[in-house]
């Protein structure tokens, strides 16, 4: 899951920007509002925080552009104003979620997490493809009953795939989604990783859950 | 408490009685003076009319009555009286209704006729006339005026009384006519008054009820009366007017107390995230200590702000006791530079220094050392790096003044206006919130002002930023902040703020 992080106080967006990756999301961290702009325009984010108060273009600006082009990214408005009007305005402009400064990270994760599924239409918190069960809130995956180990590169990977189950994802499509704006683009280690979650997922004889769709990419949890 | 309405109706009711009475007592007795009047002149001319059909013939008087309207006179009903004397006093005519009784005989010379009021034989009032006259001789030309006396003609003395019982009837009807009229003309005015006072001051109601309906809550609401007399209409401009300003200064207040909150909940935010996102695994040693620095420079400059900012409302309370005393400027800003040399040197900033003497001035010095203090730091944090300030004092007549130049400056001289509002910044500025608060120009404003000087902006994009600041020689006695003691000792003073 990729994030876009818009805040111009450093210590907060390091640390958010920190935080977020522990939990395994890819993220990009602006302190620039018109840059912010320009990254939620170009990149595909499954999430954006939004800090109202930026230099160049102003969060509430970014929100308005990001709507009248019709971009449904789930956007998250950090601020330290707390006026009624001040959140009303701001929901009003289309953000989805309002989170006023100083915040538990532990709830911006949360929080985070609740866009991501709404985004994806999925009313439960939990992940269930056949016999496989992601929760994203814990970052925790289980087969069979069974919790697997690992990494946070290959759980994003899997979570992403179980939020499109069923679905072909293309390799660039994964890229986007779980690798930052500064990472090399390299569609190779997607198959590296794809290939030692199949290892960890099929441990103790269990079936293939992620298919290869030659020329397409992979789907999770379709057979053939 | 005292009905507007209840006086204004009661002093106008009492008001109208007065000019009524008056004027019905002025009205009565012009009326009664002329019945009266025209009473005795229908006597005087029925005694002329009596006198004239007297005859003096062959030494006796003749009274040829029985030619006349007699029938006043007669006995019973309502008579009038009538009797003649002759000059011995004897009775020469009396009236049937008379029945023997006598009526006053008039003393006095003779002459004009004498009318007055007399009790009239059946003890009922009357009014009189008396003539003395001479009777008409018979074949010897006419009856003489009384004057000039005929020889042998008597002078008959003629008294006619008649009843004034009509006159007074027509007068009691006439004062319960004004009375009826000046009492109904009180009350219709009072009801009248009333009705249209209660009307008139129904817009009060209104106006009241408009007022009370105004909550600090929401002042943007203004008074609005349909059809508001003309005489409150300068009550309800004045308290929209009054209503204005409290919204301007209430927003103000609002504005500055979320700029309070937004500035000090985004550094929280910061040691809130940056500790919990490290806190939620172990980490290495090194990354705990990057940690803790940081956290340890946000909490620095929160310090600094919440020193900035008590101070700043204190200077607006009048809470801070100035203590002038002899003071060098140029030993504070040698001594407000030493905490910033450092930064400074690391931003390699060239120095230029033209202090002139200037012998000593009278000021407070904390407050002095703290606009010193804040105009070079910002010299320092917004010169470009590299590049050069510029420190200056010189004396002036009653002043001095000091200015700092730093290369530089993004602001056009419009943006640079901003500079004192609070928590104003550059665009420039933001992305390092926290650093600069945006306190620390509005702060020198307020502490200059304080000190009974002044602080010239001047500033061009891409070129110099001046800050001038002006201090009498002699902080004038009575300063604004001198109302209450904060009781602080210098020590323990919030104006040093703490090197960043």
């Amino acid at each position: 899951m990729k994030v876009l992080l818009v805040e111009d106080y450093k210590p907060v967006r390091t640390s958010v920007a920190q935080g977020l990756r522990e939990a395994g999301f890819a993220v990009d961290a602006t302190g620039d509002g018109e840059e912010g702009l320009w990254f939620a325009r170009t990149g595909e984010y499954d999430a954006v925080i939004l800090d109202l108060m930026l230099p160049g273009t102003d969060g509430l600006t970014i929100l308005r552009c990001l709507r009248d082009d019709a971009n449904p990214v789930p956007v998250l408005v950090l601020t330290a104003r707390d006026t009624v009007r001040d959140r009303v305005r701001g929901l009003e402009l289309g953000a989805d979620d309002y989170l006023v400064k100083p915040f538990a990270f532990d709830e911006l994760l949360a929080r985070v997490r609740v866009l991501v599924r709404r985004k994806y239409e999925e009313a439960s918190p939990v992940l269930r493809v056949d016999d496989l069960e992601i929760a994203p809130a814990l970052g925790t995956a289980r087969r069979g009953g069974r919790v697997l180990d690992l990494t946070a590169r290959e759980y994003a990977i899997l979570e992403f795939l179980a939020h499109r189950a069923g679905r072909v994802v293309s390799r660039s499509d994964i890229w986007e989604h779980v690798y930052d704006f500064n990472a090399e683009p390299n569609s190779n280690v997607i198959d590296v990783y794809v290939a030692r979650l199949r290892r960890r997922l099929e441990e103790g004889g269990r079936s293939r859950i992620i298919h290869t769709r030659r020329g397409q990419g992979y789907v999770l949890g379709e057979r053939g | 408490m005292r009905s507007l309405r209840t006086r204004l109706v009661a002093s106008t009711a009492v008001g109208a009685a007065v000019v009524l009475v008056a004027a019905g007592a002025a009205l009565y007795l012009l009326v009664r003076d002329g019945l009266v009047a025209q009473f005795d002149e229908a006597m005087l001319d029925k005694a002329r009319l009596l006198a004239s059909a007297t005859e003096f013939e062959g030494g006796k008087v003749d009274l040829e009555f029985d030619e006349l309207d007699m029938g006043e006179f007669a006995a019973g009903g309502r008579p009038a009286y009538l009797q003649v004397w002759l000059p011995d006093g004897s009775v020469r005519y009396r009236s049937p209704s008379l029945g023997g009784k006598d009526l006053d005989r008039p003393t006095g010379p003779a002459g004009e006729p004498v009318l007055g009021p007399v009790v009239l034989p059946d003890g009922r009032a009357g009014r009189a006339v008396g003539l003395v006259f001479s009777p008409r001789v018979e074949g010897g030309g006419r009856r003489d005026a009384p004057g000039r006396q005929n020889a042998g003609v008597p002078a008959l003395t003629l008294v006619l009384a008649r009843h004034v019982a009509p006159v007074e009837a027509m007068l009691v009807r006439l004062k319960v006519l004004l009375a009826a009229v000046g009492a109904v003309t009180v009350a219709v005015t009072a009801g009248v008054l009333w009705v249209a006072v209660r009307r008139g001051l129904r817009s009060v109601d209104r106006l009241a009820g408009e007022i009370g309906a105004v909550d600090e809550a929401d002042l943007a609401r203004r008074i609005a009366v349909p059809d508001v007399p003309a005489e409150l209409a300068p009550v309800v401009e004045c308290l929209n007017r009054l209503l204005v300003r409290l919204e301007a200064a209430f927003e103000r207040e609002r504005g500055f107390s979320a700029d309070v909150a937004h500035e000090l909940r985004t550094p929280l935010a910061g040691l809130r995230a940056k500790m919990e996102v490290t806190l939620a695994r172990p980490r290495k040693l090194p990354e705990y200590e990057d940690v803790l620095r940081t956290c340890l420079r946000i909490t620095v400059r929160m310090q600094a702000m919440v020193e900035h900012l008590l101070v700043l409302v204190r200077l607006d309370a009048g809470q801070i006791q100035l203590c002038p005393e002899p003071v060098r400027l140029n030993a504070v800003v040698r001594d407000a530079w030493h905490p910033l040399a450092e930064r400074a040197d690391a931003r390699r900033l060239r120095l230029e220094w033209r202090l002139a003497e200037h012998g000593h001035i009278v000021a407070d010095p904390a407050l002095l050392s703290l606009v010193v203090h804040n105009v070079l730091e910002n010299a320092v944090f917004h010169a470009d790096e590299g590049g050069s300030v510029v420190v200056e004092s010189a004396a002036q007549d009653e002043a001095v003044r000091f200015r700092v130049v730093n290369s530089g400056s993004c602001l056009t001289q419009a943006e640079a206006d901003h500079v004192f509002e609070r928590f104003w910044r550059g665009d420039g500025a933001r992305s390092d919130a926290g650093v600069h608060c945006g306190l620390g120009l509005p702060l020198v404003k307020r502490a200059a002002e304080a000190l009974g000087g002044t602080v010239t902006i001047r500033s061009q994009a891409g070129g110099e930023f001046q800050v001038i600041v002006s201090v009498p020689r002699e902080t004038a006695t009575g300063s604004p902040a001198g109302m209450a003691s904060s009781g602080r000792s210098r020590a323990a003073s919030p104006f040093r703020s703490s090197a960043p």
